[in-house]
Parts: C-alpha cells; sequence; structure tokens
C-alpha cells in the first residue's frame, strides 16, 4: 500500500515537477551548448500550442492607476459642449461609481486637443506626440469594458479575468501552457515603475500562480539595487568558490537520489543549476553599458534609474533572451485630480519610450512575433472630480487599450464609446475577450485551456462568454 | 539576548522592500537583535508584499484561508537558501559551534556538523567531498583573508575572536553546503 501511494506519488511529480529545469539539468549533465540556442524549459499542459501561433511572447505595459481614455485615444466633442453641465442621469442612473458616490455629476470637458494620425487617421491626443508617430503600428480598442472599479480587485481582474484573489496571473497561465523560451531566466518577469499622481500599491499576487505550480509565479526584476533578492553571492565569496559549493551540493544530492529515485531531487539539482545561472544572467541582463547611445537615447533611458524608460529597454533585451510574459506597471495614473498635469508627468515618462520600444522590436524584426499590450486597469470618468485641480474617477463601462505586433492589425481603431465616452456601445471588448484573443494569438484555444483545482476545470477566460476578436487579427 | 513571548521578528531584507506599498508610505527595518533568530512564523507578514524569502518558500498571503499550502522547488528558493543573509549567518553560526567542539581531526568535525544537521554519519564519499570544500576554501581565503573578514560579516553577531578568520570562513562554507543538501531542507 505504502509502495503503491509512493510509486503513485512519484509518477505524479515526475510529470509534473520536472519542468523548471530540465534544461538547465541538461546543462549539468555537461551539455553547456545547447543553452546558446534558447532550448528553454517547457510547459506542463499537454497538446499545446493548439494551433500555429502567430505571437511567441508578451509584452504587457500596464497604466497602473487608470488612464483617462478621455485624454488619450477617445474625443468626445459631445463632452466639450456639456462641460459643467449635469451628466445626464440616463447615463449613470443605477451604476457603480467610485469616489464620486453621493455628489453632483458633472460634465468634465477632454483638457487636451485631439488630431488625425498616420495614413491610418487615428485620433490620438497632444499628450502623446510619440504615440503619434506610432499611429500605423497600434490598433487602438476603445470599447472595453472591465468588472471592478477598484484599483485592487480591477488589477485581479485584468490579470486573472477574476476579482477573488488566489487565481493564476496571465503570464503564469501562458507559462504554464507554453514553457518559456529562456533558459537561465525566469520566464515571467515583472518590472515596476513609480511617477504622477499617487502611487497606488501593487500587491506580488498580481503575478502570483494562484493554483498553478509556483514555478509559473512570475518574478520580479528590480531595476534599482539588486535586480533579484538574493541574487549575489554573499560579501567576500567568488563565483569560483560559489560554483563549487554548488557543484558538491549538486553532487551529495544527486548520490543521494541515486538509491531514492526522487524526482523532486532532481527537481533541486536543477534549481540550483538554474539559480546559479540566474547569478550571472540576470546582472548579465540588467547591465546595459553594451547597449549603443543611440539605444539609449531612443528610449530616453538612464541606467540603473528604474525609470519606465529603462524598463521599456530591459523588456526588449528579456524577450531577446526568450522570456515569454514580461509585464511592466507604470504606477501614477490614478488622476482624481490635477489631470493635466499628472497626465504630462505620466506621458512624459512613458509615451516615448513606449514609441522606442515598438521602434527597436520592428527594427529588430521582433515586432512581428512580439504582442504588446498598453492600458490601465480601467479608465476614468466623464464627469468631473476635483482632488487638487480638475481630475476624473474611476470608470468601468468604456475605456481605451491598444495592441500591436503578432498578429494585430495595425493602424486600425476598434469599438466605440458612447457620444460621452461612458458606455461601451460598439463592438465590446470584455476583459476575458482581451484574454481570449491574447490566448489565441500564442497558438491557445482559450476553451481548452484549463487546469482542475477543487473540482473544476479552471480557466484563465472563465465560464461566462468570451471571444477573440478576430477583427483585429492580421 | 533575551526576548519576550509573541514578538515578531522583522527578518533581514534588501533594501526598497516596501517601495511598493502606499497609504501610508513606510520603511522596512529589519530588527537588529535575537528577535532575527525567531522561527518562520514569528516573522512579520506583510500582506500585499511578502518578504522574499516567505514567499519563496510559498507563504500564503494570508488574504484568504489556505486549505493546502502548495509547496515549491524553485531557482527563487535556491537563491534564498543559498544567499539570504538569514542563513549564510546560520551556516556560521553552525560552524562556530562545530568549531568549539573537541575532535580528532576534520574529517572528524565533518562527521560532527553532519550529525548535527542530519542525525546521520556521513559517508566516506560525503566526507571527502566536504573535505574538499574545506581544502578549497581555506587556501581561497588564506589568500584573501580580507574576503574572509566580509564574509563573516554578514548577519548581526560580530564574528567570535577565538576563531581564526579564515579558519571559521572556510568552516562556514562547508555549513552552507550541508545546510543546501535536499536532506537538509526537505524530509519529504
Amino acid at each position: 500500500m505504502m509502495m503503491n501511494y509512493l510509486q503513485q506519488r512519484r509518477t505524479f511529480l515526475s510529470q509534473s515537477g520536472l519542468g523548471i529545469g530540465s534544461a538547465a539539468l541538461l546543462s549539468l549533465l555537461g551539455k553547456e551548448s545547447l543553452a546558446a540556442n534558447l532550448v528553454g524549459v517547457p510547459g506542463d499542459a499537454a497538446g499545446l500550442p493548439h494551433h500555429a501561433p502567430k505571437a511567441k511572447r508578451v509584452i504587457f505595459l500596464c497604466m497602473a492607476g487608470g488612464p483617462s481614455h478621455l485624454e488619450t485615444f477617445d474625443f468626445k466633442p459631445e463632452l466639450e459642449r456639456l462641460d459643467g453641465q449635469p451628466m445626464p442621469e440616463s447615463f449613470t442612473k443605477g451604476q457603480p461609481i467610485a469616489q464620486l458616490q453621493g455628489q453632483e455629476l458633472k460634465c468634465l470637458k477632454p483638457l487636451t486637443r485631439f488630431q488625425k494620425y498616420g495614413q491610418s487617421g487615428q485620433e490620438i491626443s497632444d499628450f502623446l506626440p510619440w504615440h503619434a508617430k506610432m499611429a500605423d503600428d497600434i490598433c487602438i480598442v476603445r470599447s472595453m469594458v472591465t468588472e471592478q472599479i477598484n484599483h485592487d480587485p480591477a488589477h485581479t481582474f485584468m490579470n486573472t479575468g477574476s476579482a477573488i484573489s488566489g487565481r493564476p496571473s496571465m503570464g503564469s497561465w501562458i507559462n504554464y501552457g507554453l514553457g518559456s523560451a529562456a533558459d537561465n531566466l525566469p520566464g515571467f518577469v515583472v518590472l515596476t515603475s513609480v511617477g504622477g499622481r499617487n502611487p497606488q500599491p501593487i500587491a506580488s499576487r498580481q503575478w502570483g500562480s494562484g493554483f498553478l505550480p509556483s514555478r509559473y509565479q512570475g518574478v520580479e526584476f528590480s531595476s534599482s539595487g539588486d535586480p533579484v533578492h538574493y541574487v549575489r553571492n554573499p560579501a567576500g565569496v567568488s563565483t569560483r568558490q560559489q560554483r563549487r559549493m554548488i557543484d558538491t551540493i549538486g553532487r551529495l544530492n544527486k548520490a543521494r537520489n541515486e538509491h531514492l529515485a526522487d524526482p523532486e531531487i532532481d527537481t533541486r539539482i536543477a534549481a540550483y543549476e538554474m539559480a546559479f545561472r540566474m547569478q550571472a544572467s540576470v546582472p548579465e541582463l540588467m547591465d546595459v553599458s553594451d547597449e549603443p547611445q543611440h539605444v539609449l537615447d531612443l528610449y530616453g533611458a538612464s541606467p540603473g534609474d528604474g525609470s519606465f524608460a529603462s524598463n521599456c529597454l530591459l523588456a526588449r533585451r528579456l524577450a531577446e533572451r526568450g522570456v515569454r510574459f514580461i509585464h511592466l506597471y507604470h504606477r501614477g495614473w490614478d488622476h482624481h485630480g490635477g489631470l493635466e498635469k499628472y497626465m504630462d508627468i505620466c506621458c512624459g515618462l512613458t509615451d516615448r519610450p513606449t514609441y522606442a520600444l515598438i521602434q527597436d522590436l520592428k527594427q529588430r524584426g521582433m515586432l512581428d512575433d512580439t504582442l504588446i499590450v498598453w492600458g490601465g486597469e480601467f479608465g476614468r470618468t466623464p464627469m468631473f472630480q476635483g482632488k487638487g485641480g480638475a481630475g476624473r474617477d474611476h470608470h468601468i463601462k468604456g475605456f481605451s487599450m491598444w495592441m500591436a505586433g503578432g498578429g494585430i492589425r495595425p493602424g486600425m481603431t476598434y469599438g466605440a464609446t458612447d457620444e460621452l465616452g461612458y458606455h461601451s456601445v460598439e463592438n465590446v471588448v470584455h476583459v476575458r475577450d482581451l484574454h481570449g484573443t491574447m490566448l489565441h494569438l500564442l497558438g491557445i484555444d482559450h476553451h481548452r485551456f484549463s487546469f482542475k483545482f477543487q473540482g473544476l476545470d479552471m480557466r484563465l477566460t472563465g465560464v461566462e462568454p468570451a471571444r477573440v476578436v478576430r477583427d483585429v487579427l492580421t | 539576548m533575551s526576548i519576550g513571548k509573541g514578538f515578531e521578528c522583522k527578518a533581514l531584507s534588501t533594501a526598497g522592500y516596501y517601495q511598493h506599498l502606499n497609504f501610508p508610505k513606510r520603511k522596512y527595518e529589519s530588527h537588529a537583535d535575537a528577535r532575527q533568530w525567531r522561527r518562520g512564523v514569528y516573522v512579520h507578514w506583510q500582506r500585499q508584499f511578502l518578504h522574499p524569502m516567505l514567499k519563496a518558500f510559498d507563504a500564503p498571503s494570508r488574504e484568504e484561508c489556505t486549505a493546502e499550502r502548495p509547496r515549491s522547488n524553485t531557482p527563487l528558493a535556491a537563491l534564498a537558501l543559498l544567499n539570504d543573509p538569514t542563513f549564510v549567518e546560520a551556516a556560521r553560526a553552525l560552524a562556530n559551534r562545530s568549531l568549539n567542539t573537541v575532535v580528532a581531526d576534520d574529517r572528524s568535525r565533518v562527521n560532527a556538523l553532519f550529525q548535527q544537521v542530519l542525525s546521520r554519519d556521513a559517508a566516506s564519499f560525503e566526507q571527502d567531498l566536504l573535505l574538499e570544500v574545506l581544502r578549497e576554501n581555506r587556501s581561497a581565503f588564506e589568500e584573501d583573508p580580507e574576503s574572509a573578514k566580509k564574509f563573516l560579516s554578514i548577519g548581526i553577531v560580530p564574528p567570535s575572536d577565538m576563531i581564526a578568520t579564515t579558519e571559521l570562513a572556510a568552516w562556514t562554507m562547508v555549513a552552507r553546503v550541508v545546510l543546501n543538501m535536499d536532506e537538509a531542507i526537505t524530509r519529504n
């Protein structure tokens, strides 16, 4: 009976426990040269991809706090006309409201001008002059909707498809499904930057793996100080000493495993080998001194400053190294007041680096198989809020995001909100649709991509309707 | 140093650990006294942003009930066990204790250290491997005594001045190896 249990346990472990470092393990066995070819780390899900992928990786640019669609990509002349007048109750009656609860709801005109750009003639605001230059590269979705009106649950919803915390983040899902092409870096990397109005906290569970194996959790790299916790040798210990130490640990573990045959010990050996490689590969990744000056200038990045610009450059370096899901958060878009001032700051920090990232990927031929997604956890109200000058409250019934790259039709605008920018009314795209579309581009049918948990076949897109937005695909 | 019951421990952490938090903004200060060595259950729990060591070992955020705690086996856990100052200091304490024991020779000391951690004798090939680690690190630290000093200054207790720096540093490396063996990390 006991033997039977052990057998089952080991079979289970051998099927589920070896993902992380089988590539690292190979190299431990002397096949080091494979690393140069990005052998990568396989995922756990069987039968993937379901179809030929258009995108190999995702760079998700999260504008945390919720940027205003009404001052970026969704021009509403009617709102200009009604500026200062009561917001028609037909729009707001019975709708969820965040901070404006119980207050008089008045229209606030767009606080900037819009122009048409590129051959496609996409409307982009004056806050985003660098986006204007890439109007023909991006697909603007003006008809997003989400279900959560406060920051933390809205991020949770955007990342996991559920407001209940504890579900896997999309980066974990995708690594679980497809593995990663990186064999000396984690497949899901998170970078954060700050700048703008009162940055909202970001909880580390936003990149959690939920019920999926924890090796698929996102790893936060810090662009100032130590890039990853404990990635440096202890003070006074040389790389050679550390290498020999890890070799010895590996040999002791291997010897023990010769009579235990426990796959968890193999995983341990591989994990230590990967840890040692990360001690070299992570600082190498973060050290941008090998980038030519014109590239640094393109992004406007000063190495080690922790800015969004530096993170965009690092995103490209991570993409080159085969990382599957790269998630950037820029905290500062919560513009309840002082919207013009803070839009200047946030756009000043993010507009140009975003352009640089797209151009840099394009020049390297990587935009074709990299999906870029830009957007916040929600948008902002057409109604005025005045926390220190004119601003806008949280808004979930209509907002804008954009996508670009692998498999996305460039230079188009999809969907629309009503005349005041309140409700998405045409070709509505729910967060679940965004997830379904993202998975589709990666070669995954979201209906068939599930993980058994608590007796249910859990999916990123859940059980409510979700569609692949085929109109935006090439 | 004595501590009362129920005191939390703010474990050592890297600078900027709290940078993602707000309302209010705050700075993490780790404890610099005996609270540092309290068991993990006493470690301060920052629910929105778990201590990186706790996170590496699958600690739940405690935002909701966790019926079953996952047990991962990842490079991040390996990095914590290898390089987290808390574990480096623990290895030094183990080496220090071992060097304060009277034994016949290095081989017996390796075995005693092994016994202390794993409750079994080291096989002769295991002793050989650890003696090799000892020899290499002795010579590395003898060549570069400044590095030995730096290495031993990790943690909050000043290194014992009763033991030669290079000797304690070399044995601390041996202790790191033993503490990082799979057999020492888990009984599962």
